[in-house]
């Protein structure tokens, strides 16, 4: 293997093991807003990491655009994504899980807020 | 680089079966919908290494079509929770 | 339509990027892709009262964005691998400057991205944002966090009237 090879596939690995984090992260975590959190940050990242490191392992100057396209893509959209779903299970009236010491958005008055 | 690529699908395949099982969970609306998002994200990773370990870039429009749909996906069912309650 | 030019740009280099070579023909085709998109949908009109471009700047918060994005991620897997439950879940109310909507899009995003906090509503009249943290130590600190980060956003991409704006603290 050359060390192009082996930095790629150290790349893959750890966005392979960051997207497993996310996918657990989803059972374990309490409450839909704590999954969240696990579904945005360590998935962007570990696409962002497989990503490169398939760029690596490609080559190919129309191979490696594409692969950035869609990592530049997923970074901006993702917690945008992230955003939306929350406040709409918030606005929804989705339970906090029990461990929520304290829920300041509940006292907002109701002429602030977007409709 | 062969290893590295079944052992990375192995685990992606993993990955994307416990976002599945976290479809049919009970829970509310918004959970599925971000279980759906990770589900499609955890599709690209693979079809990702996929196209490494085969050495071609034929699938990689792929990749960006499925994001853009999980994108506008996952904002729409959130528009809807919006509207009708999770 | 003079100000929707970088968006033009914008669209032709994803266009050029996505079919894979840089021809005439590509190019051509991708122009008058952009220029029809652009003239028919009515894209919201960047502020560029509010913001100006610091390449240098802009560069080095790339650089800090992706080190938050690494450090969100390792507080998310470390919190996933180890057995016990350190979540403590809180909505924060974080008075903001909000000084325009294209800055306060750019905090809101860096937030989602940093470890252990999610924007969930953004109000504007008194501009207050509204995250969810995971980890929460103290609300406080939470509130000085997120109002550094919009100090550095507004450094980084604010027009020097933006910048006089965030003199001083914020209200409430």
């Amino acid at each position: 293997m050359t060390g192009l090879d082996i930095v790629a596939s150290v790349l893959v690995l750890s966005g392979v093991a960051l997207t497993v984090t996310a996918a657990i992260g989803l059972h374990r975590f309490p409450d839909v807003f704590a999954r969240m959190h696990a579904a945005s940050k360590p998935a962007s990242l570990g696409l962002a990491l497989t990503l490169i490191g398939t760029a690596l392992a490609l080559g190919g100057a129309d191979n490696v655009t594409k692969l950035l396209l869609v990592i530049a893509f997923q970074l901006i959209t993702a917690p945008i994504a992230a955003h939306m779903v929350g406040r709409a299970a918030y606005r929804a009236g989705t339970e906090l899980s029990s461990d929520t010491t304290k829920d300041e958005l509940a006292d907002a008055p109701d002429t602030q807020l977007d409709p | 680089m062969n290893i590295v690529t079944a052992i990375a699908l192995g685990a992606v395949t993993f990955a994307a079966l416990l976002a599945l099982a976290r479809l049919f969970r009970p829970g509310s609306l918004a959970d599925r919908v971000v279980a759906l998002d990770t589900l499609l994200t955890t599709a690209v990773v693979g079809i990702a290494i996929y196209s490494a370990r085969i050495g071609d870039g034929v699938y990689l429009d792929v990749l960006l079509v499925t994001s853009l749909v999980a994108f506008v996906g996952t904002v729409t069912m959130a528009r809807y929770i919006e509207r009708r309650g999770a | 339509m003079i100000r929707r030019l970088p968006l033009v740009i914008w669209l032709l280099a994803v266009w050029v990027g996505l079919w894979g070579n840089l021809s005439a023909a590509n190019v051509a085709s991708g122009l008058a892709v952009a220029v029809a998109l652009v003239a028919v949908f009515p894209f919201p009109v960047p502020q560029t009262r509010t913001m100006t471009v610091r390449p240098l700047r802009a560069l080095v918060f790339v650089m800090f964005f992706a080190w938050k994005l690494v450090q969100a991620s390792a507080v998310v897997a470390w919190e996933v691998v180890t057995p016990r439950n350190r979540i403590r879940e809180a909505i924060v109310a974080v008075p903001i400057h909000g000084v325009s909507d294209t800055l306060s899009t750019i905090v809101a995003n860096l937030i989602t991205l940093t470890p252990g906090t999610l924007t969930l509503e953004l109000a504007h009249e008194p501009p207050v944002l509204y995250v969810h943290v995971l980890h929460t130590r103290s609300i406080e600190g939470v509130r000085r966090d997120v109002q550094r980060l919009e100090r550095i956003v507004t450094r980084t991409f604010g027009s020097a009237a933006a910048q006089r704006m965030i003199e001083g603290g914020a209200p409430k």
